[in-house]
């Protein structure tokens, strides 16, 4: 009887101090109940540190089991049991080990109730460890641990890695940032301090921590970023409540001015685009109080301009897109707005402006049919049919005026809603972030738009998502290739989402402009083979608050090569390659593919060729007429720009080397050749 | 000396002062006809003028803020917080036109050339405490709509300018530090606003308006000069309102800890939120409603409702009721994040108190949500 009141009582004590810390974590078996004794009287406990997701900050006290998986299976994590009447609980799931706990997953309050429930994907052999705290309620509980049913095998899963340098809190920004056109991680710590972790051929990532003059506001709404002085290292811009401020990377890519801009306002989506086309990217911003604001770059400085660009009185502007929507060459912008609907006085009905290639843009939503009065906060730009013609997925963030409206380019100036059967007429969830990639790289654009999951887009218009959601926050999820591997990745916090990656193949297309701005943002990027043709627009800023790559990436499914290449740059120039091989950076500078023979373009030729004193353009379709030429030379540098076509251009002043010769006709076409000057 | 000969010499002096003698008994007497003068000037074809001193609505040193005749202050019961500011309110019709009462919620109609007046002040400006006027909002009704005009103080506080051209189109900011009710002292950007961020508040279907002076928040009692009045009475008697009902459905002060805690935390949510929060209001396409009169229905305050905009496991419900640290409300309105701090425009730093209160009803609710 006494021998085994004391057992009894060793197992009670097992029970209360075995599972207080992470390292003396009770193991719990598969298909088990287990009661969690109160909190309360407890000590030397550890609370769980990283919340995964869970906010309201530690607990005081934790309690810490651990699970190994003998399979692949489904395991579903639960407090919802009626014994426990609704007691407030919190659960954090990680893999690792205790001195370097990963996330998996994590749950407060599960379906409106106060208990908790997290399901996962166990790995055979893994161990995960299970951490409650009593951040709510000192009451002790019980949970189950059971083999779930998984909804569905993950049609594209991803895996969780910390990376432990990113030490900010504003953590919505993946962008190259030391000009190697490899995806590196921004990480804004305060006014005067921002980390960077920089991608390494290893996967793994070495960071820098700058100290930067006072910025005087934070990305809190937004950030973007692009190469505003062509000197080959990506600058920012962040976006508050307060207005931008500039962030310009030095030519070493090693520290940074600040420019901070004295309007004040409600910024919503920042872009940086070249509207004017001039070759020196200049910044946009929307206002949600007021009409957009934009700032064009003169080569020294960034000059603010109010209006022109969505002139709603009351703004209601919530993201901008700049695109090219009907292949005339230069981009245009759609304004997603959200706003006081209802009697329908305009705060929520969309604008799309159309470039008029003169440093205006006319507001043409009606015409267009894209006058949407859904609320949206952003839309996902992209050819999802590939059919050649850039679609909108106005994507909303309250139902109250229609759910997201999937929109078809016809092609011809006009929009068609095809959202019936699309997949998004029958779900009801919102989001502020709607952008169009390929994740799974089956050559057909995919959407990561409200709730935590992708969309995977058929080529037809039909978006399915993951039977399972992923671990993503809903609103900072930048996306980018952080481990160089052809597939793309999404930042949740300090944690990256690796994609776990399938058969198909990919290409990333790389820009360096000469003559356009440096990051090719504009560029319009087509790819040509056995799918048929992919395009793709360069954008700095899609979606709501995030930056993404501004690598334009592709898939292509199970096709190996590629037979073409084409680069419309905002310039005009075209280059084009041939036979690419698949599975690959592709790096192209502005230009290089471009002839000096004189007889290879078709619209017009240059003679003589090499030339000493004079070049005479002759036309060879007498149809067309010539308004304009522009020399540039290697470096992008304009040397003469002459308006008096029919006279031969003097070219004695020049130095020797090669340049590039660029006309545009009246309908606005551009045409471009080298010639040499000997 | 001949007596009639001095006689001659003052009687012009004498006579002058006997004149004057009987003019001055005369005016002292109170029933005589004698009607006192405004000194206010709104001539709406020049307005806004540069200076505040130039309309004339004070009286004295215009720091004293002393109104002029026919200048009406007035305070709503509870008033929106902007970062711990103090306020004093005024409103100034021209003769021979009122406003309507319209009903209890409903901002008064106002009359053309109706002006209400909005100073920003600060008592405890470190160091020493010191008084400073910091702005004074002016918002005119013209023919075709309300105008809003601002007025930045000098350091001497002597006048305010007229902000124009780019100083109002983005506002500006003073740096000060300040001690709070709670002996904090802070530092501070105080926001003054741009013409876009007060029409981003001050708006109805697009429409500018005024937002306090509605009958549910002045239908209380306020110290005049002559006496403690009923203010909605005292517009009454000053020929500024046409009439009112005997009944209001009325907002109450939020300091007032006689009066239920529900009352308090529906009036603090009306002034600070309903603006935003209503129909046809900037956020109307979301459900949460917060004019007082809507407040009754749990509903409309977001009580056991998840938002459109979940922030986290934890934070899913607009009210969790009993737990105000599981409620998005509670969140917002304690956070300085300019992404997620409520209201959205008007504060920079927390009010303490308010989330104070807010919190108690939170955590005082009895409801469970099924």
């Amino acid at each position: 009887m006494k021998t085994y009141f004391t057992c009894i009582l060793v197992f009670a004590f097992t029970i209360v101090w075995g599972q207080n810390n992470c390292s003396n974590a009770v193991t719990i078996l598969l298909n088990s109940t287990t009661t969690a004794p109160s909190f309360s009287g407890e000590t030397g406990t550890t609370a769980p540190t990283l919340l995964c997701g869970l906010s309201g900050g530690n607990g005081l006290k934790g309690k810490w089991y651990k699970f190994s998986a003998t399979q692949n299976l489904n395991v579903t994590i639960s407090t919802q049991l009626p014994q426990n009447n609704d007691v407030d609980t919190r659960v954090i799931v990680y893999t690792g080990t205790c001195a370097a706990l990963v996330c998996v997953n994590s749950n407060d309050d599960y379906n409106g109730a106060n208990t908790s429930q997290v399901s996962f994907q166990a790995i055979n052999g893994v161990t995960y460890y299970i951490a409650f705290d009593n951040r709510y309620s000192q009451l002790g509980f019980d949970f189950s641990l059971t083999e779930s049913v998984p909804l569905g095998p993950d049609r594209l899963s991803f895996t969780s890695q910390v990376v432990p340098t990113i030490t900010g809190g504003y953590n919505n920004c993946i962008v190259d940032m030391n000009g190697d056109f490899k995806d590196d991680i921004v990480s804004v710590i305060s006014r005067t301090s921002l980390a960077i972790s920089y991608q390494q051929n290893d996967g793994t990532f070495t960071s820098n921590t700058y100290t930067v003059p006072d910025t005087f506001v934070l990305p809190s709404w937004s950030i973007a970023a692009g190469d505003y002085d062509n000197n080959g290292y990506n600058d920012l811009m962040y976006g508050s409540g307060s207005g931008i401020v500039f962030l310009k990377n030095n030519s070493t890519g090693t520290g940074f001015t600040t420019d901070r801009k004295t309007q004040s306002y409600l910024t919503q989506r920042t872009n940086f685009v070249d509207i004017n086309n001039d070759g020196k990217l200049d910044a946009f911003a929307c206002d949600d109080n007021a009409p957009n604001r934009y700032y064009i770059n003169d080569g020294v400085n960034l000059n603010h301009i109010q209006g022109g660009i969505g002139d709603f009185v009351t703004g209601g502007n919530y993201a901008s897109n700049w695109f090219d929507f009907d292949n005339d060459g230069d981009v245009d912008v759609y304004i997603a707005k959200c706003g006081q609907g209802g009697a329908g006085v305009g705060g929520n009905i969309d604008e799309f402006f159309k470039n008029n290639s003169n440093g205006t843009f006319t507001n043409i939503a009606i015409d267009a049919n894209m006058a949407n009065p859904e609320q949206t906060w952003s839309g996902a730009v992209g050819d999802y049919n590939n059919d050649g013609w850039m679609d909108v997925t106005v994507g909303v963030n309250s139902n109250s005026n229609g759910v997201t409206n999937v929109k078809k380019n016809n092609g011809d100036g006009t929009f068609t809603s095809v959202t019936s059967g699309s997949g998004y007429d029958t779900i009801t969830n919102i989001g502020r972030e709607y952008v169009a990639q390929d994740f799974d790289n089956d050559g057909y654009l995919d959407i990561l738009g409200s709730g935590k999951n992708i969309m995977f887009g058929d080529g037809n218009f039909h978006f399915t998502p993951n039977p399972n959601s992923y671990n993503i926050s809903d609103y900072d999820r930048p996306i980018g290739d952080l481990n160089n591997d052809g597939f793309l990745d999404i930042q949740n916090g300090s944690t990256i989402l690796i994609n776990n990656g399938n058969t198909n193949k990919w290409l990333n297309v790389n820009l360096q402009g000469i003559q356009s701005n440096r990051n090719g943002i504009g560029a319009r990027i087509e790819i040509y083979g056995a799918w048929g043709k992919q395009i793709r627009d360069v954008q700095s800023g899609t979606g709501f608050q995030n930056m993404s790559t501004i690598n334009a990436h592709f898939g292509i499914g199970q096709a190996t090569t590629i037979e073409k290449v084409v680069i419309k740059w905002p310039s005009g120039i075209i280059d084009t390659l041939n036979n690419v091989n698949a599975n690959q950076n592709l790096l192209v500078v502005e230009g290089t593919t471009l002839s000096i023979d004189n007889f290879t373009s078709s619209f017009f030729s240059v003679y003589p060729n090499p030339a000493k004193d004079i070049i005479t353009i002759q036309l060879n379709n007498s149809e067309s007429v010539i308004e304009s030429a522009i020399i540039y030379d290697l470096t992008g540098k304009i040397i003469t720009t002459a308006n008096e076509i029919n006279m031969p251009i003097s070219v004695e002043k020049l130095s020797n080397g090669t340049y590039i010769l660029l006309i545009k006709d009246i309908t606005g076409n551009k045409y471009a050749q080298k010639f040499i000057k000997e | 000396m001949n007596f009639l000969f001095l006689m001659k010499k003052y009687y012009l002096k004498s006579l002058l002062l006997l004149f004057t003698l009987i003019l001055i008994v005369s005016c002292s007497d109170k029933d005589d006809n004698y009607i006192a003068v405004s000194p206010v000037t709104v001539d709406l074809t020049q307005v806004p003028y540069q200076k505040l001193s130039d309309y004339h609505f004070f009286e004295g040193a215009m720091k004293n803020q002393n109104p002029s005749l026919n200048v009406i202050p007035y305070e709503p019961a509870s008033s929106l917080f902007s970062d711990y500011a103090s306020k004093k309110r005024f409103i100034w019709m021209p003769n021979g036109v009122k406003a309507t009462y319209v009903s209890d919620n409903k901002i008064l109609e106002f009359p053309i050339g109706t002006v209400i007046i909005k100073t920003f002040y600060y008592s405890t400006i470190q160091p020493d405490n010191q008084t400073k006027i910091i702005e004074t909002r002016i918002m005119m009704r013209k023919s075709d709509r309300w105008y809003f005009y601002e007025y930045v103080w000098n350091e001497e506080q002597t006048d305010a300018a007229l902000q124009e051209g780019p100083d109002f189109e983005n506002g500006s900011s003073k740096n000060f530090s300040f001690k709070k009710p709670n002996n904090e002292i802070i530092n501070i950007d105080y926001r003054i606003p741009s013409e876009s961020e007060c029409y981003a508040c001050h708006k109805i279907n697009e429409v500018r308006t005024p937002i306090g002076i509605k009958p549910q928040n002045i239908n209380t009692n306020y110290a005049y000069e002559g006496g403690y009045k009923n203010q909605l009475q005292k517009l009454f008697e000053q020929g500024y309102l046409e009439s009112y009902p005997s009944s209001i459905l009325s907002t109450v002060d939020y300091h007032d800890t006689s009066k239920p805690l529900d009352l308090r935390a529906r009036s603090y949510l009306d002034i600070n939120c309903a603006h935003c929060h209503q129909d046809m209001a900037r956020c109307d396409y979301r459900s949460l409603r917060f004019g007082f009169n809507e407040t009754a229905n749990p509903t409309n305050l977001g009580i056991c409702i998840s938002a459109d905009e979940v922030l986290s496991p934890s934070l899913q419900k607009l009210i969790n009721p009993g737990n105000s640290s599981k409620s998005i409300l509670h969140y917002r309105i304690s956070s300085t994040d300019e992404s997620q701090r409520m209201p959205l425009l008007g504060r920079t730093v927390v009010h303490d108190e308010g989330v104070s209160l807010i919190e108690q009803w939170i955590d005082s609710m009895t409801f469970t949500c099924n």
